[in-house]
């Protein structure tokens, strides 16, 4: 589902966010990336997102080469992926169902698919009877699992989260991540960028270690091992 | 399709009303803009008619000596008739003349005392003459020169006082209306210039306020046209509001000063409001068409630059 060759980015001359990575993840994986600070994990994100382009290397994402992705196809690739953030990005003037909403009709679908939509999605974050609560009314991990549904609107055959329980206590973690392991049971692949080694370790699921831009261990079953 | 204009639409409203005070400056400055453009078309339309009506005065008349017989005036005229040049050859008695003279001074008891006397002593105080109206006032200097070569000159002397006055005074209108367009038109492109800057501005500062939006949109792979769109509406949405302002400005301003307008061009019609009418579409829907042009062009570039 997700490969890629050869994959560097220099952001400077002398600053080698990703050198020569190469690896491939499989549809319904759970695929978790670990690391020390600085050492390419969002980078690697923020590629696969055409937020960021590749110095050099090769990308396929869903067999769609997005190496060169024009400006114009960047909405479409991003159709087929979800994003969640350690900051949540809620909007705050809006609640949680038009943070939701929002995102569905900036893609142009109609209202009654809105409408069909969204309690779906809240249903499976558990979001229900937080629809029309304003962000900072709801917790850190509430607002996260809010983002989490905003990811799903299209329905994404691929999902990254980029540190997504690095301002949640442990108690919310634990809610994330299961979270993340049923949307991945419901047939999406989940990329999860963390830190946390209890959740790595608890996970049993694929661990790949990045070091100074370079991948230094890939595991399936794998543990925290830095 | 219908759904995502009407989206556009609404985040354009909400948009427009969110910088509210923003707005407002935009508009401001598109009305200040089309009103400096509509002075100048007022401004070029009362120069042109008053310096119309001063080439519509200018004529040349030939006063003929004493006694000269009707029928060789009558050939005279003929022969003046004929040339391609003239509008109008008109024939004053000196009856008519003194007629006109005397209508002019109705009242002046000393005047009509010293013609009354004059017409005691002698029977024709006034010659008649022919005045004569050039099809363009360029032609003059060409019609004078023909007349002073023509076969019959010695039946009359040319006075070409009121060309050469009113030729003085077109002259001067021209310099002063082409000066007073030429300020316009500085003023006018300062103006535009302000009022692309500030678009732009507003652009600018609309992209960041609206930088979380923007963000989410093209997190979640939105449409171009919903990022970009409520921009170009909304700068629209200042144009028409700018325009339907103008509009009320000049109709309000034309009313104020038609009446000094008809005093000034006594006996000629000079309407404003008529000419605006006439060329409404021309006028308004080119200022919106143009001003939209630039303002839509400008907020493109400020986007190129700031929806990065
Ligand atoms: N936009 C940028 N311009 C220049 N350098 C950058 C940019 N973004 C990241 N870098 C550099 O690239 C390297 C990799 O950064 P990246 O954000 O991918 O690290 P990370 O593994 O996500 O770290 P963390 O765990 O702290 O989030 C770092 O050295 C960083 O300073
Ligand atoms: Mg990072």
């Amino acid at each position: 589902m997700i490969k890629l060759t050869n994959v560097s980015k220099f952001y400077s001359p002398n600053v080698w966010a990703l050198n020569k990575v190469s690896l491939q993840i499989q549809a319904g994986e759970f695929v978790s990336v670990v690391g020390q600070s600085g050492t390419g994990k969002t980078t690697l994100a923020k590629i696969l997102f055409a937020e960021e382009r590749p110095t050099e290397g090769e990308i396929i994402v869903g067999g769609w080469n997005i190496t060169n992705i024009k400006e114009n196809d960047i909405p479409f690739l991003r159709r087929q992926i979800g994003f969640i953030f350690q900051d949540f990005k809620l909007l705050q003037r809006k609640n949680i169902y038009e943070n939701i909403s929002f995102a569905m009709e900036t893609c142009g679908m109609d209202a009654k698919k809105i409408d069909l939509i969204v309690p779906q999605i809240l249903k499976i974050v558990g979001l229900q009877s937080k629809k029309d609560a304003y962000p900072y009314q709801l917790s850190g991990g509430e607002q996260q699992r809010a983002a989490i549904a905003r990811a799903l609107v299209h329905q994404p055959k691929f999902l990254i989260a980029d540190e997504p329980t690095g301002n949640l206590d442990s108690i919310n973690t634990r809610e994330i991540i299961d979270l993340l392991i049923r949307i991945n049971k419901l047939n999406t692949t989940v990329m999860l960028v963390t830190h946390n080694r209890d959740v790595v370790n608890g996970l049993n699921k694929r661990v790949i270690t990045f070091e100074g831009g370079r991948v230094i261990s890939d595991q399936h079953n794998g543990r925290y091992i830095l | 399709m219908f759904v995502q204009f009407t989206r556009i639409l609404k985040f354009a409203f909400q948009s427009f009303f969110r910088n509210f005070w923003l707005s407002v400056a935009n508009v401001t400055i598109l009305s200040l803009t089309l009103i400096v453009i509509n002075f100048l078309i007022v401004f070029n339309l009362l120069t042109m008619n008053a310096i119309d009506i001063v080439k519509d005065k200018v004529d040349v008349s030939l006063y003929f000596k004493q006694n000269i017989a009707i029928a060789d005036i009558e050939q005279v005229k003929q022969k003046i008739s004929q040339s391609p040049d003239i509008k109008s050859v008109e024939y004053i008695s000196s009856e008519q003349a003194l007629a006109i003279f005397q209508d002019r001074h109705k009242g002046d008891v000393d005047i009509s005392k010293t013609i009354e006397d004059l017409k005691k002593e002698d029977g024709q105080i006034f010659n008649s003459s022919l005045k004569i109206k050039a099809k363009d006032i360029a032609m003059y200097d060409k019609i004078l020169s023909e007349l002073k070569s023509n076969q019959y000159s010695n039946l009359f002397d040319i006075d070409e006082n009121q060309f050469r006055d009113y030729t003085k005074i077109t002259e001067r209108l021209n310099n002063i209306s082409a000066k007073v367009e030429l300020v316009g038109y500085i003023v006018s492109l300062i103006f535009i210039i302000i009022t692309l800057t500030m678009v732009y501005n507003s652009i600018k500062i609309a992209i960041y306020t609206h930088r979380d939006e923007i963000y989410i949109m093209k997190l979640v792979g939105a449409n171009t046209s919903f990022i970009k769109g409520p921009f170009f509406i909304e700068i629209l949405m200042s144009n028409i509001i700018a325009l339907l302002v103008v509009m009320g400005i000049v109709y309000g301003l034309s009313a104020i000063i038609q009446p000094f307008i008809d005093k000034l061009f006594e006996g000629y019609s000079v309407n404003i409001i008529a000419h605006f009418n006439e060329n409404f579409v021309l006028i308004f829907f080119g200022q919106f068409l143009v001003s939209s042009i630039f303002s839509v062009s400008s907020s493109y570039i400020a986007m190129k630059k700031y929806l990065k």
